[in-house]
């Protein structure tokens, strides 16, 4: 083994080649809080990834400001190591990270190292692809419009709010409201999917422990090995944390020139403004509104920008992104909410007032839309859920009447208790996603009025009960509409026998 | 830091080519009030060094500093000297750390590096 190294070393010595030449170098003129002024290089690019030398190793960082005198550089390593009078060196090179399948199933940093202690991503570096974190969307001509379904499983959002793949999502929502948990049943949700994105957890300013939970979540329900988390948490530089969604979004782009779908969960942007914002001005860029920089909008949209469905020529594959936007006390006409909503392509918007309610997940009906989403929608879904949103819209008309149930017309009382069971439906616990198929099965009783008769109290045990029935007794109802994706007259018949017969014995 | 060292330095050369000579030691003193009348009289040598890179751009010279891993005589430092131009400003540092050779550095923003550092750097990158 020794031998070996030696002999390898020798080698690389014999052919050893060095020729210097005029290069062009910097100067650190001043250093702190994660930002260095750099002297010279004059011919630095913006975006340039740096090497700052210091006594011990090299630290990277990149060219932000680039200003008549001095560049504006953000620290991507230990910035207390960097001292004034340390040399800077250009690479031509903007700043870019090792890819590969290898990447599945592990947890890495924005930078492309491996954090989850189980060693190193690639055997060998050299073999890795490497992908620039920063990269233009793809053109009007490569793009096909949205038309494949991407399912989360959960009744609510497959029924009302549809997601396309290669849609943008936004997530939206006060803190404590079930948004990560609506993102991560997302994930969970894609195991029994027959086409399985590849997907992608990007971590911006989380505790750390709650990273840890998350891949522990990801790993007992055996989701992991579809998934990649990028993890900044709250303790990485700020640099870091604005680095995670473009390198969480450069690593989809990866799969998704492949032929691959991705579906990459942005969690969250508002921390992702903040860090932002926080290097900003300390590169004292001028603040604007809220103290964010002027281009915070144009930070939110070219990441955005980078989900896309392109079409065969171009491989077909896809990169839905689901961002999330955490409000405070509601209000979602703050400046970075706004900016997001009008980016993406629909919103599911969660209230804590429904959520302390105990309807779970807290989805406000009204307040969300998907706006391309519904191309997609699987047949068997559109066909039961129709009706759906609008019965809804009315029961929440006539909420207001509930207290006066008693002095109601018939038509009345009958859409104010339609409406209380299709609420009752729709709650889900969270991790706990179901296939679109059983969706189907249970929003068609639901809409059909077969379980008008039941009481709410155990309309759960009602699901679980018809779920368990089709599949024992009529199991291939569900094979049936996976493969179609449909409900044909034949599978309607049925699933109307099945469930009438189910929910005879159910009542008795 | 309200301006850079640039802006005062060019501040300072544009007064004194309109003043007469006589009326040069008044202009520093008035500038060197104005300096520390905005906190930055730390950053006087910083600003010294602006007025003399912008001095030496004006008469087509460089800052060509010449770095050693060990000393030399002053007759070979003077034959350096002469392989610069009359404008050039040449300063010699020791610079053990570059093992051996030596290291040239012109307006602190091209290098040409002949140390054995960088080549026992390079080589086990």
């Amino acid at each position: 083994m020794q031998y070996d190294l030696v002999e390898k070393l020798k080698k690389e010595i014999a052919g050893f080649r060095d020729e210097p030449g005029l290069e062009a170098v910097g100067t650190v003129v001043e250093a702190g809080d994660g930002i260095a002024k750099i002297s010279g290089l004059s011919r630095a690019q913006s975006q340039e990834l740096l090497v700052i030398e210091t006594g011990e190793s090299e630290i990277f960082a990149v060219a932000f400001n680039l200003e008549e005198h001095f560049i504006g550089a953000v620290l991507l390593g230990e910035a207390t190591a960097v001292r004034v009078g340390a040399k800077v060196r250009g690479t031509g090179a903007v700043l870019s990270i090792p890819v590969g399948k290898e990447m599945i199933g592990r947890a890495v940093s924005p930078l492309g190292a491996a954090v989850d202690g189980k060693g190193a991503l690639f055997k060998d570096i050299e073999d890795a692809d490497t992908v620039p974190l920063e990269r233009k969307a793809p053109s009007v001509v490569a793009r096909e419009s949205v038309n494949v379904p991407l399912h989360t499983g959960i009744k609510a959002i497959d029924a009302m709010i549809p997601i396309g793949r290669g849609q943008r999502e936004l997530i939206i929502g006060d803190r404590q409201t079930g948004k990560t948990a609506i993102a991560l049943d997302t994930i969970l949700n894609q195991k029994n999917e027959s086409n399985r994105p590849v997907c992608i957890y990007v971590a911006i300013g989380q505790k750390s422990a709650k990273i840890a939970r998350i891949i522990r979540v990801l790993e007992e329900a055996d989701a992991l090995k579809y998934t990649i988390v990028v993890s900044a948490p709250a303790s990485a530089p700020a640099a870091l944390q604005y680095l995670a969604p473009f390198a969480g979004c450069a690593i989809g782009e990866y799969f998704m020139d492949q032929g691959k779908d991705v579906l990459v969960v942005y969690d969250d942007l508002s921390k992702h403004a903040d860090s932002y914002r926080e290097l900003s001005l300390l590169l004292r860029r001028p603040p604007g509104r809220e103290a964010y920089p002027g281009d915070i909008f144009f930070l939110h949209s070219r990441l955005l920008e980078r989900a896309a469905r392109l079409s065969r020529e171009f491989g077909g594959g896809s990169l839905t992104a689901l961002p999330i936007i955490e409000t405070k006390l509601g209000d979602i006409s703050a400046y970075v909410p706004t900016n997001v909503i009008s980016i993406t392509d629909g919103q599911i918007y969660l209230e804590s007032d429904l959520f302390t309610k105990g309807l779970r997940p807290a989805v406000n009906v009204g307040l969300s839309v998907s706006r391309v989403g519904s191309a997609a929608q699987t047949k068997a879904i559109k066909k039961v859920a129709g009706r759906l949103r609008l019965e809804l819209a009315q029961f929440r008309e006539l909420e207001a009447f509930v207290q006066f149930a008693s002095d109601l017309d018939d038509a009345t009382k009958a859409k104010i208790h339609r409406g209380q069971i299709l609420t009752e439906v729709l709650k889900q616990s969270d991790l706990q996603p179901l296939s679109f198929e059983r969706e189907a099965v249970i929003l068609y009783a639901a809409l059909g009025g077969y379980i008008d008769e039941i009481p709410k109290s155990r309309i759960k045990e009602f699901e679980v009960g018809l779920l368990q029935y089709v599949e024992s007794m009529q199991g291939d109802i569900f094979s049936k509409i996976a493969s179609s994706r449909a409900i044909d007259d034949d599978t309607e018949t049925a699933l109307k026998s099945a469930i009438k017969s189910f929910t005879e014995v159910f009542i008795k | 830091m309200r301006y850079t060292p640039h802006i005062y330095a060019k501040a300072l050369l544009e007064s004194l080519a309109v003043a007469s000579h006589v009326e040069h030691a008044g202009v520093i003193k008035r500038f060197l009030a104005a300096v520390r009348r905005r906190g930055d009289a730390r950053h006087i040598p910083n600003i010294v060094d602006a007025v003399q890179a912008i001095e030496r751009k004006r008469v087509g010279g460089r800052l060509v500093e010449v770095a050693f891993a060990r000393r030399h005589k002053k007759s070979v430092l003077d034959t350096f000297r002469t392989l610069f131009g009359k404008h050039d400003e040449v300063v010699f540092r020791t610079e053990p750390e570059l093992v051996a050779g030596l290291r040239i550095t012109i307006d602190g923003e091209r290098e040409l590096d002949h140390s054995a550092a960088r080549r026992i750097k390079k080589l086990f990158r």
